[in-house]
């Protein structure tokens, strides 16, 4: 159990500026998850951890600390692949116990750690086969119990679930939090998946081009990001983004954009920030309303809008609207009816939108 | 029908290839069993038959006079095929110890391949440095010159070293030549390894070569087989340059060796043709036993997956 630091980290590839100035405190126990996209240097900062690479500039340090020139093997650190990486001519048994064989653990204690992880992963029987004859999804317990029997003081873990279905990435999501309460060692998880970063994190560090976006508890995250780039990334389906002005006409303020206008109340949270002029407002699709099913009704927020196409999901749907030249989608009950260009009276749950300034895309 | 017409004219065209390739050779064994030591004859057979004679004398033996059933055309009567070559080559040459001198040589330049290349090829795999994708091809470039345009500048540069007349001479040469193509060969085949396979060991608690010794080395064993088995091919039957850098007999090779059956009035086929023989089992051996690896370890990594 043990807290890792990052300070002003940068890391580059030649000219290709890949981490610029990432400062980052994980915290003692703590299921910090690493999201965004492709490219945007999650894993690197993942591999700078581990020592599998050096930053240009920056220091880590795990317990106060400093181990920027500390070699991966004298890390105490355990990681665990998006391939798996189990070495592919040992059996379950040794690959677990490979790295207890080169600490020189004694063979007493290296059976005895094994087994104890092979029974939390429920692998017991598969200690003797070599890794071509397992499955993915035990392919990637036994890499956790490689993991395990270490008792490091850090896991991470670089995109694990990837190569797996989504059932399995499902049920593995589960064992791996899972695992994190039984251990209570500090996790840190790297994923593009944002559906694993809110379910698995305890704090989400969302990542885009070598910078960190905001970091903050999943449900901050999600209901209230800091900028256009961590609101759209999060949440499916994507956030709405509607081009429009602030208007503030005698004590209200208006949101105005072609056909539609709102109406914004004193309790939203970002009111007193509010200034006239070109913004983005951003609405998640849960929060535009069937007038016809809506419990509170809005007239001020109430819009005519007409349906594009939907997406027939089961429990609910997903309509795409277009009110002339503003398109945006929404999540309905499963009892909503549409035919596609019908026109639907639709309510805006304003107090739950975002406004974002328009050139720097940052919350106002 | 077409297909029909295909097959058999496909297996026609293999079996002619096949006789073509395997004749020569089963002509060699049959001129190795030879009495004789005829090397031409009009006769096809590949064992030599006993010709029957006019035993006028009866004492058994075929003498000169006495005629005979010349069946081969070579104008002498033959007693049959018989392994007197062989028994002469063992006894009454040095063979054994040309014998001697390429196994050393063959085996040394093994070595120094495998444990080169093995080394070299994961350098170039895995590490970026200054240098690199001009040594690759730099290392490519040599295998461009053919053996003999090199024979004067490696005399030259042995010379220099005082290196002429030594196994250690021939043992640079040899494994010069032989490397460039094998640590391709291995940088090719680690390419195919996962680096995260290594990152894991350290993360284990490996030092980089820990890493590579205990889990990549294993893993790159059909690689290994090919470069040893080219490496040692290579120096087995090599004659060319065997010939400008051995002057000592006792240092010959087998190539050198055999070769000095032949003289400029007569060739000795019989001893020639029967060390011939015994030189290839060795490689035949290898390439049956290992041939498994071969295709495995060419062909590793051509194909994504």
């Amino acid at each position: 159990m043990s807290k890792v630091q990052l300070k002003n980290i940068s890391k580059s590839y030649g000219e290709n500026e890949i981490l610029h100035d990432i400062n980052l405190d994980i915290n003692d126990s703590e299921f910090l998850v690493l999201v965004g996209p492709s490219g945007c240097g999650k894993s690197t900062t993942l591999r700078l951890i581990s020592g599998l690479e050096s930053p240009n500039d920056g220091e880590i340090f795990i317990d106060d600390t400093l181990i920027n020139s500390v070699d991966p093997s004298k890390r105490d650190i355990a990681m665990v692949f998006q391939n798996y990486a189990l070495y592919p001519q040992m059996t379950v048994r040794e690959n677990m116990a490979f790295g207890l064989k080169i600490r020189k653990f004694s063979k007493k204690e290296i059976d005895a750690r094994v087994i104890e992880a092979a029974e939390i992963l429920k692998i017991n029987d598969l200690l003797d086969r070599k890794p071509k004859e397992l499955s993915g999804g035990q392919r990637q317990r036994v890499a956790l119990g490689r993991a395990i029997v270490r008792k490091p003081k850090v896991f991470l873990f670089d995109e694990p679930l990837s190569n797996l279905d989504a059932k399995l990435r499902q049920e593995m999501r589960i064992e791996i939090k899972k695992l994190h309460q039984l251990l209570g060692v500090t996790m840190i998880y790297v994923t593009h998946d944002q559906t694993e970063a809110m379910t698995m994190g305890d704090r989400i560090v969302v990542m885009n081009n070598g910078k960190i976006e905001q970091i903050d508890l999943p449900e901050i995250i999600y209901k209230k990001p800091n900028n256009i780039f961590t609101s759209t990334f999060i949440g499916t389906p994507q956030i709405n983004l509607i081009e429009g002005e602030l208007r503030q006409k005698k004590s209200k303020w208006l949101f105005l954009s072609d056909e539609i206008s709102l109406c914004i109340d004193k309790v939203h949270y970002q009111y007193s920030n509010l200034v006239e002029g070109k913004v983005i407002f951003a609405i998640r699709p849960e929060n535009i309303h069937d007038s016809y099913f809506a419990e509170i009704k809005d007239d001020d927020n109430t819009i005519n809008a007409k349906v594009d196409f939907f997406e027939y999901l089961g429990s609910e749907i997903i309509i795409h609207f277009f009110a002339d030249s503003n398109s945006f989608t929404a999540r309905f009950d499963q009892r909503a009816g549409f035919k596609k260009t019908e026109t639907v009276s639709v309510i805006f749950d304003v107090n739950q939108g975002h406004f974002f300034n328009v050139e720097n895309g940052k919350i106002l | 029908m077409n297909k029909k017409l295909e097959i058999i004219l496909t297996f026609i065209f293999l079996s002619l290839f096949s006789i073509g390739t395997i004749y020569p050779i089963l002509n060699i064994m049959g001129v190795s069993l030879r009495s004789d030591n005829a090397f031409q004859t009009q006769s096809l057979s590949l064992v030599q038959v006993k010709e029957n004679f006019e035993d006028i004398n009866n004492n058994g033996k075929w003498d000169e006079g006495e005629l005979f059933t010349d069946n081969n055309g070579n104008g002498i009567w033959d007693s049959g095929s018989s392994i007197k070559s062989y028994v002469t080559l063992f006894m009454n040459t040095d063979f054994l110890l040309w014998a001697r001198n390429s196994i050393i040589i063959s085996l040394l330049v093994t070595m120094t391949g495998v444990i080169f290349a093995s080394t070299g090829g994961y350098a170039l795999s895995r590490f970026k440095f200054k240098g690199r994708e001009f040594g690759m091809i730099a290392l490519l470039t040599t295998q461009m010159f053919p053996a003999t345009m090199l024979l004067l500048p490696f005399f030259i540069l042995l010379s220099y070293l005082g290196l002429i007349n030594s196994y250690f001479g021939l043992i640079i040469i040899y494994s010069s030549t032989a490397l460039p193509f094998c640590i391709w060969q291995m940088k090719g085949y680690y390419d195919t390894i996962p680096p995260s396979l290594e990152e894991s060991a350290r993360l284990d608690g490996c030092t980089r070569f820990q890493a590579f010794y205990k889990i990549i080395l294993p893993l790159s064993s059909p690689a290994l087989v090919i470069t040893a088995l080219f490496s040692f091919m290579a120096s087995w039957s090599e004659y060319v340059v065997a010939a400008i850098i051995l002057q000592d007999p006792k240092l010959y090779t087998l190539p050198l060796g055999l070769k000095s059956f032949q003289a400029s009035l007569s060739t000795q086929w019989g001893l020639y043709a029967a060390g011939a023989v015994i030189v290839s089992i060795p490689v035949t051996i290898l390439f049956i036993s290992l041939s498994k690896y071969l295709v495995s370890g060419l062909t590793m990594g051509s194909v994504k997956g």
